[in-house]
């Protein structure tokens, strides 16, 4: 019978683990876990990747977008002070404290937010179901100092005190309005009628804000959702309602002014689990209540707890989380609902209608969307930034890389918050970056210093701006520099670093050894002529061209530098090899060497690397010893071989032989003292010789000697 | 006006800012990808059969490590490391996965016999922080006879 087979499509349909088996589809899965789903396959989901760290803070407990604004604002709790911080962030990073929202008693427990973005502020109430611990709902308003609370008037009869903060437990936004629940009014114990209770904790209250201003509360603009003491917990806009949740029912307001609007149970089995359990996408409400995931867009509910089995076999994320800590969010980049408990997230991918797991390696407790590449609109500093001088250190070491220190001079009000910015992109082109931003802006001269980014000899534009959360003050707006301000802009040619030199291996400190000496050329030294010189240096921009030479002069005098190559060598960009520098029109010996290198354009300075250069005679190629039998007693000859020389005057003096005897090294005579020697053409030979016939071990080698300073080569055996 | 909206995530014990959908790890951390088929009686809930391949259809680029697992009628019956080498490029292989069990007498392997069992299921897992497409699979199996 022929082999079979059956296709497994993984993907797509998810999980599916509560359906009877003859009737799931092969592509259903029972495990499906940190993937995105695509029709008919699973990928690998991206991981979290960390854009900004909140110093000293304990943790993050909200995200969510300034959208009047194009930037995110993050709320963190730090845990030593119980204080409660707003910041401005910005998607790629950059965040700037804001100030203190609150500081909880030692009595609350940790803290949970709900913040809503409407009319150009930031509204941000605390999640706190215990009344007397509950912190004022606070107002931040983009581009103004300070955090203000939300005070309004609602109670006006016998015993009002005024205008008092409001201690909304959450807030949401509905058509023009905002929505505020779980708070009555100011309402103090009614003194005239014993035992009549204060009027602010109302968890059943909702109350709207007037149309026009979210700021404005007025003390008959509110509705009563089902039971009184039953907390409403969430409030969602989908299907052109307001969904009113409470933990196990939900009510819905609906009209659009004050005479339309109404409201009325729609469900009074679900509501949410937690006030953080839902989110709104598309217009359609997905929350988690008791009984698990569903989904509404106004009106009736639909459950889609029903793959998950959620009573069935284990699963982790439900047995293993607080669900108190839970939240929901919407992931844009993957079409996809999430519902986490902690470590673990429900999805729910919008495209394949399919759930999956997901398992983070990191705790999480809140997430909202925040804003790339944004615009901008009047928020930023009102003070400005402007170019004054620029400063370019040479480099510690050429391991370290180029900085540059520019002085900005700023002018203007500070609001706070401010940070200066170093932004940098090479002269001949490329784009610019962000190379530094610096805290603590004073007006008048700040100094801003580039991290170690920038590349050696290379002219670079630089511009400076002031900005908040990534946004530039009024002539550095967005990101291009080129279209900021004349005044923003200056340049700079970053130095060259020192210039390490090393010898090819087997050369000693700053000696250069010519092919003649080195013992083990590792290169191929060509000849005599030819000086192996390794220049190390960062790594350099490709279009930071560089221009070496070579030049010398006798040792110790003050005669003019002959430059050894007539033009500078152009090194492209090309630092860390080899360089053959070659020597043929090197007198030989003693010789002052400078190796200098600079930038291609002419703008930087050489930089020069001196050293003494020795090029002396090479070791011989090789010593033949024969014997002469017809002498008596036996003698015997010893051949030195070595290359031509004709830049040395070759003569008896320049061999030295010496003899093994037992285990030392003994001269033998000079040439010239019983010894012959001969030169023709590509060889010099010496002929000698001593009456110990029993010793044939010889070595040998060159010497010269140039004014009082003699100069050798290796021995060769 | 706002572009290009990313998810951003916050830790309960952690002060940094996680972007969601980037980079391979969770701040550092490695996760695990793991699939896991439904059941599925390719011979009939009456019939047995016997699995002895597996096929998946990959998307990958990076060197990994894979761990396939078979389970028959409930029960891990054979675990394969299947090593994926590094390719240049991003594209779409098909692996094939032997599986076979040892028949033991008297604690001695005396053969090797692809596993039999009537509900069948197929599980992936990666460890790794590669990147990683599964696009699917197919069981070769043959039938055995009647449970």
């Amino acid at each position: 019978m022929t082999r079979q087979r059956t296709p497994l499509a993984f993907g797509g349909s998810g999980l599916v683990r509560g359906t009877g088996q003859l009737v799931t589809e092969p592509a259903s899965l029972t495990d499906l876990r940190n993937v995105m789903l695509r029709p008919g396959r699973a990928l690998r989901r991206g991981g979290l990747t960390s854009r900004a760290t909140l110093a000293s803070e304990t943790a993050i407990i909200g995200v969510h977008p300034v959208r009047s604004q194009g930037v995110g604002a993050c709320l963190s709790y730090r845990e030593s002070t119980r204080e409660v911080r707003l910041w401005l962030v910005a998607a790629d990073g950059i965040s700037t404290l804001i100030g203190v929202v609150w500081t909880l008693p030692a009595t609350a427990a940790f803290p949970r937010v709900s913040m809503v973005d409407v009319f150009n502020r930031l509204v941000i109430a605390h999640d706190e179901p215990r009344y007397g611990d509950r912190q004022p709902t606070r107002v931040w308003t983009p581009g103004v100092a300070g955090i203000v609370d939300l005070v309004a008037q609602l109670y006006v009869g016998t015993g009002a005190v005024g205008a008092q903060p409001v201690r909304f437990r959450g807030v949401t936004r509905y058509l023009s309005y905002l929505v505020g629940w779980g708070y009555g009014s100011e309402k103090p114990a009614d003194v005239p009628v014993p035992g009549d209770l204060p009027d602010g904790d109302r968890p059943e209250v909702v109350r709207l804000s007037l149309p026009d201003d979210p700021l404005k509360l007025r003390p008959e603009h509110y509705f009563l959702a089902g039971s009184r003491g039953d907390a409403v917990l969430g409030c969602f806009e989908a299907g052109g309602v307001l969904a009113v949740r409470k933990a196990s029912e939900s009510h819905e307001i609906f009209g659009f002014d004050r005479p339309s609007f109404g409201i009325r149970p729609i469900d009074p089995l679900f509501g949410v689990a937690n006030p953080r359990l839902g989110v709104v996408v598309g217009g359609v409400n997905y929350f988690w209540s008791l009984e698990g995931p569903r989904m509404a867009s106004g009106g009736a509910s639909r459950d889609m707890a029903l793959p998950l089995d959620l009573r069935g076999p284990a699963v982790e994320a439900a047995a293993s989380t607080d669900p108190s800590d839970a939240f929901a969010c919407y992931d844009p980049s993957e079409r996809a609902v999430l519902f986490v408990f902690g470590q673990w997230a429900f999805v729910w991918h919008l495209e394949a209608e399919a759930w999956s797991y997901r398992q983070y390696g990191t705790r999480l407790f809140a997430g909202g969307i925040l804003y790339r590449d944004t615009a901008t609109t009047g928020l930023g500093p009102t003070a400005s930034a402007a170019f004054t001088t620029a400063v370019t250190p040479t480099p510690a070491g050429d391991a370290a890389g180029a900085t540059v220190s520019v002085t900005a001079t700023v002018a203007g009000s500070l609001i706070g918050g401010e940070v200066l910015e170093l932004w940098a992109r090479p002269t001949s082109g490329g784009t610019w970056t962000r190379v530094q931003v610096t805290a603590g802006v004073t007006t008048g001269a700040n100094v801003i210093t580039s991290t170690a980014t920038l590349l050696h000899g290379v002219p670079y534009t630089l511009a400076v701006r002031l900005a908040l959360a990534a946004i530039g003050q009024g002539n550095a707006l967005g990101s291009n520099p080129d279209d900021w301000a004349a005044t923003t802009r200056g340049a700079a040619t970053t130095p060259l670093p020192p210039i390490a030199l090393r010898t090819a291996p087997g050369g000693v400190g700053d000696h250069f050894f010519t092919a003649f000496e080195s013992g083990a050329a590792p290169v191929a030294l060509t000849g005599r002529g030819a000086v192996a010189i390794v220049l190390t240096m960062p790594p350099l921009a490709p279009q930071a061209q560089l221009l070496y030479d070579v030049r010398h002069r006798p040792a110790g005098s003050s005669d003019p530098w002959v430059e050894l190559a007539g033009v500078p060598f152009d090194l492209g960009g090309s630092i860390g090899r080899t360089v053959l520098v070659p020597t043929d029109a090197f007198p030989n010996l003693d010789r002052e060497l400078e190796v200098r290198v600079r930038t291609a354009d002419l703008t930087g300075a050489w930089v020069v690397v001196s050293v003494g250069a020795y090029f002396g005679p090479r070791r011989p190629d090789a010593t033949i010893v024969t014997v002469i039998p017809d002498l008596a007693p036996p003698r015997y000859q010893v051949e030195v071989v070595a290359s031509a020389e004709p830049a040395f005057s070759v003569d008896a003096g320049q061999f030295d032989v010496e003899r093994l005897v037992g285990s030392t090294w003994s001269a033998e005579p000079p040439f010239g003292a019983g010894w012959s020697l001969t030169f023709a053409g590509a060889s010099s030979t010496a002929i000698g010789g001593a009456n110990d016939p029993g010793v044939l071990q010889h070595r040998a080698r060159s010497r010269v000697t140039i004014g009082a300073i003699e100069y050798v080569s290796g021995w060769r055996s | 006006m706002s572009t290009a909206p990313s998810l951003f995530l916050g830790g309960r014990f952690s002060n940094r800012l996680l972007e969601a959908n980037s980079g391979n790890t969770d701040d550092g951390a490695a996760f695990r990808l793991r699939l896991r088929t439904n059941r599925i009686a390719p011979n009939g809930t009456s019939e047995t059969a016997t699995v002895s391949e597996a096929w998946l259809t990959l998307t990958y680029e990076a060197a990994q490590t894979l761990t396939v697992r078979l389970l028959a009628d409930e029960l891990v019956v054979a675990t394969r490391a299947v090593s994926l080498p590094a390719h240049p490029a991003l594209r779409q292989r098909v692996v094939p996965v032997p599986f076979s069990v040892p028949l033991l007498v008297a604690g001695v392997e005396r053969a090797r016999v692809h596993p039999r069992g009537t509900w069948f299921q197929l599980e992936v897992e990666s460890d790794g922080t590669a990147e990683l497409a599964i696009d699917g699979a197919e069981l070769l199996w043959d039938a055995a006879g009647r449970r």
